[in-house]
């Protein structure tokens, strides 16, 4: 049950690209949301969609050699909890397509990517998800609304 | 949590017992054991996750990686497991449609 003094918190974690840091980022993840009164189902989903979201990057800046951290916000409130992880990726923006391990991301004229079978599993997890990507990088963003508290 | 493995053998099946996490991280070592079971000529594996605490896209690649080379010499690979939270993983990406998904080691092995 959400806690109605639940802190309007965030946590910043800024990971180096390393595989083991994943399962990290999952505890923290997990920590921060009990905080905001999350458990059960709900919990298991915030836990492996970080896990996916991070996973995702973590590979990404291997792959590219990047020696800039992974970047995982952690915020919440009363009403709402969200992770966003933050890949530094060269993303050529003016191709409008970024090829992540094989799976093909149309970047839309917004900036925003369509959601591809890489993220389908993430949108299973959350209720919301939104991925942007610019020349800087990609944000995937994920949001889960919460319950309001019991009387 | 890390992850172990064992293996053992049941009838006509090799049984590999899965405990921990299988993640970005770990699933690698799944994926050596199923291929090193393969290579070893073992083409009907069932897979017990059962003391898995947690189970990610990158573990499922894994499964499917095994049940695909299984299936090249007509072997099979089973799935056991009764877990709410690995389940809804298998729905999600619609794998329920793909592996067999037993509730116990002898179940898998009773539906050949």
């Amino acid at each position: 049950m959400p806690r109605t003094d639940a802190p309007a918190s965030a946590v910043n974690l800024c990971l180096a690209a390393d595989l083991a840091n994943v399962r990290l980022a999952r505890l923290v993840s997990v920590a921060v949301g009990r905080l905001h009164g999350i458990d059960g189902p709900m919990l298991d989903d915030v836990r492996l969609a970080v896990g996916e979201a991070c996973g995702r990057a973590v590979l990404i800046h291997n792959d590219n050699a990047l020696p800039a951290p992974v970047v995982i916000d952690i915020d919440g409130s009363a009403e709402e909890f969200s992770v966003t992880v933050t890949s530094q990726e060269p993303v050529d923006v003016e191709q409008r397509r970024l090829e992540v391990r094989g799976s093909r991301v149309e970047v839309t004229a917004n900036g925003g990517l369509a959601i591809p079978e890489t993220f389908a599993l993430l949108g299973g997890l959350a209720d919301e998800v939104d991925v942007r990507s610019d020349a800087s990088g990609t944000t995937v963003q994920m949001r889960w609304r919460l319950p309001p508290p019991a009387d | 949590m890390d992850l172990s493995l064992s293996t053992r053998s049941q009838d006509d099946f090799e049984v590999i017992e899965v405990s921990g996490e299988i993640d970005v991280y770990t699933a690698p070592r799944l994926r050596e054991a199923l291929v090193e079971l393969v290579s070893k000529g073992h083409h009907n594996l069932i897979v017990d996750v059962e003391r898995v605490e947690f189970l990610d896209s990158t573990g499922l690649g894994v499964l499917v990686g095994g049940l695909k080379r299984v299936r090249s010499h007509d072997g099979s690979l089973d799935i056991v497991c009764t877990h709410d939270r690995l389940l809804k993983i298998f729905r999600i990406t619609g794998l329920t449609k793909v592996f067999g998904i037993f509730d116990s080691v002898d179940a898998a092995v009773a539906s050949h």
